[in-house]
């Protein structure tokens, strides 16, 4: 018994290794860490060698796995110490392992299930796509009557003519298709428009919260069925499902052309698609005047436009000007009522501005700017209610709820997503947005 | 081997030498594993541990290429292979595993009774841990100065957090090892004081096998060319 028990207890040295054991130990793992770093550094090398980056990659890994296995086993002792250790070990291990295995894979597999979502979409997309366009416009919302109507038209023309100018403002023959089944410019409509998608990705589409869409670094690939998929189902990390706020497969068609035709993979369709539909044919003002709107006032292009700034001393004026645009709108098609919106938008937000001072905004003037041009509600929600980001429409403050700290937030953006907007409109429109965001939640 | 020993007739030849352990053994009489209590418990910890760092390293792997951009500034991606310098983590890799080589080293001193050797390799322990945590501090200043924080994207707050987890434990492998080496000086040391240093020994080699990974899951597979 005491024999058995001297064994055990002096294990170690009973089974001691000697120093320079030890040292060859060390010198291995050097010379293996010395590897890694050559196989990374000298990396164009070694892709001769090893064939692929496949390779290069399963090199490193077994690379680690042999460092890790030499130091648990002669640097810890396991290789020499009781079987327990190496039960206890090992079978933490392998639950590591499976945490590890689990989170990958349940990543992994939901954008699988995503994909075979996709297809099905991309499917119905194709039986109904062309031709979608028209049913895009019909469906474009008007929930808080004439304002948001005009508003929410404004804001394709402004980012259509203005921002996205170059593929856009070619007038070209018109034509439905880019992509697959999708209408470019629908999509524009609904990219800087109802969806807000402009709100994070800029309104040339050049990224800002969300990633750059108009050049050729696709996260999750730049084929049709991806840019579908992201669309329709929202990605990890900020992207929402459109489907699930009531996109149809036309939209998602619509808007999958349009990033399309952004980095030059919609085989030339988007200036076909775009320019008839942004203006010139029907209203032949409407695209010079647009381009003028974000920083300053637009210039009156309509007749309709015209009336509106000489009205708009008050702001029950931007009504009339609103509702004259409407007329238009609805007739033919959201973009050519932009104009008009637009300025009689600015022009209230303005004298608004003007004659009380920043320090009360107009709400109206400011639920123009929230639904349309900034793309407010693409994260607040249409109502305000909240989305991708926080809902206005309670009485829950993340920077506080008084005047001066919603300009600021709106301004200069917070942490986590809210992206400055004082560098796309001036400070009496900020106040106007300040204004309807302090009327939500009354 | 049997199952039930009865260490209370030979207390000198237990593998605890001082603590709780002898006064445990005496009270039940036998103990089922014949093994050092605080070296078990070691190693359970460590496998705790082991499936915390792989959570994080999980964490950190299925955020990899999403969520670069930084809030409020426009087409500024920071990206992985804008920041890591790989000749740099190299470096310290490197050092942290000539850390745990000196760690081996001052125990087989400390088994064999040789104080002043078992002195100096703990010193060093201690001074290239604390040479990796200088890498580390100067690394994520330079991140910081870079533009990514905790805050600015999700690659920041899983990078930060894995890095900064393991930092942490080092940091305790450390204090935990300097502590033993003043204790050296403050009371007789021998090679009976070898366990203690050994449970040392296991959590510090275990944060090194840790680093392995992450040197190759985190920063060695960003630069593979051709991907």
């Amino acid at each position: 018994m005491a024999q058995n028990l001297d064994a055990a207890g002096n294990h170690e040295s009973s089974h001691e290794s000697s120093a320079w054991f030890y040292v060859f130990i060390a010198l291995v793992l050097g010379a293996i860490t010395y590897v890694e770093f050559s196989l990374v550094e000298h990396g164009d090398t070694w892709l001769g060698i090893l064939g692929s980056s496949g390779n290069i990659l399963w090199t490193l890994i077994v690379l680690s796995v042999i460092k890790f296995v030499l130091v648990v086993m002669f640097f810890m002792h396991l290789a020499q110490d009781s079987k327990t250790y190496t039960g206890f070990f090992m079978s933490g291990m392998a639950f590591a392992v499976f945490v590890l295995l689990g989170l990958v894979g349940l990543f992994t597999v939901h954008s699988v299930k995503n994909n075979s979502e996709a297809e099905r979409q991309a499917a119905q997309i194709a039986q109904g796509g062309v031709g979608a366009s028209p049913n895009a416009s019909a469906e474009f919302p008007a929930p808080s009557g004439n304002t948001n109507a005009a508003a929410g038209a404004a804001a394709p023309a402004a980012g259509g003519s203005a921002n996205l100018g170059d593929p856009l403002a070619q007038p070209a023959a018109g034509g439905e298709a880019a992509g697959g089944g999708g209408d470019a410019a629908a999509g524009e409509a609904l990219f800087v428009g109802q969806y807000g998608c402009a709100g994070c990705h800029g309104q040339d589409a050049t990224g800002g919260m969300g990633p750059n869409l108009t050049d050729s670094e696709w996260k999750y690939g730049g084929d049709e069925a991806a840019i579908t998929e992201t669309i329709a189902n929202g990605r990890p990390g900020g992207m929402p499902a459109f489907s699930a706020q009531g996109a149809s497969p036309e939209d998602v068609a619509n808007l999958t052309a349009f990033v399309l035709s952004l980095s030059g993979e919609g085989k030339g369709a988007a200036p076909a698609g775009g320019a008839p539909k942004a203006a010139p044919a029907e209203q032949p003002n409407a695209a010079p005047a647009a381009p003028a709107a974000p920083p300053k006032p637009a210039k009156p292009a309509t007749p309709s436009a015209a009336a509106a700034p000489p009205k708009a001393a008050s702001t029950p004026a931007e009504k009339p000007a609103a509702d004259s645009a409407k007329a238009p709108a609805s007739a033919t098609q959201p973009a050519p009522a932009a104009p008009a919106a637009q300025a009689g938008g600015k022009a209230a937000g303005s004298a608004e501005a003007g004659s009380e001072g920043d320090a009360t905004g107009d709400p109206e003037a400011g639920q123009a700017l929230f639904v349309g041009q900034l793309g407010c509600y693409g994260c607040h929600g249409r109502d305000g209610g909240g989305g991708m980001g926080p809902s206005l429409a309670d009485k829950t403050w993340i920077y506080g709820g008084d005047q001066a700290t919603i300009v600021e937030s709106i301004t200069n953006g917070r942490p986590g997503g809210m992206p400055a907007f004082g560098t796309q409109v001036s400070g009496p429109e900020i106040a106007n947005v300040a204004a309807f965001v302090m009327s939500l939640s009354k | 081997m049997s199952t039930v020993i009865v260490n209370s007739d030979n207390p000198s030849t237990l593998p605890t030498q001082h603590g709780g352990g002898h006064n445990d053994a005496e009270v039940h009489g036998y103990r089922s594993t014949n093994l050092p209590d605080r070296k078990l418990l070691m190693w359970l910890f460590l496998a705790s541990d082991c499936m915390f760092f792989m959570s994080l390293i999980g964490t950190y792997l299925v955020y990899k290429g999403r969520g670069h951009n930084i809030p409020g500034k426009p087409a500024t991606e920071i990206l992985p292979t804008h920041v890591f310098d790989i000749p740099l983590t190299t470096v310290s890799t490197f050092v942290l595993l000539m850390s745990s080589f000196l760690m081996v080293l001052a125990l087989h001193a400390l088994r064999q009774g040789n104080i002043p050797y078992f002195r100096l390799w703990t010193f060093g322990v201690c001074f290239f841990g604390s040479i990796f945590l200088g890498f580390q501090i100067f690394e994520f200043t330079h991140f910081v100065h870079q533009g990514l924080t905790l805050q600015s994207s999700l690659f920041g707050s899983s990078f930060y957090t894995l890095t900064g987890t393991h930092g942490v434990h080092v940091t305790i492998g450390v204090i935990w090892l300097a502590s033993l080496l003043i204790l050296s000086y403050l009371r007789p040391f021998s090679s009976r004081d070898a366990l203690s240093l050994e449970v040392a020994g296991l959590y510090w080699h275990f944060v090194d096998i840790v680093w392995i990974v992450i040197f190759t899951a985190v920063y060695l597979v960003e630069f593979i060319p051709g991907k």
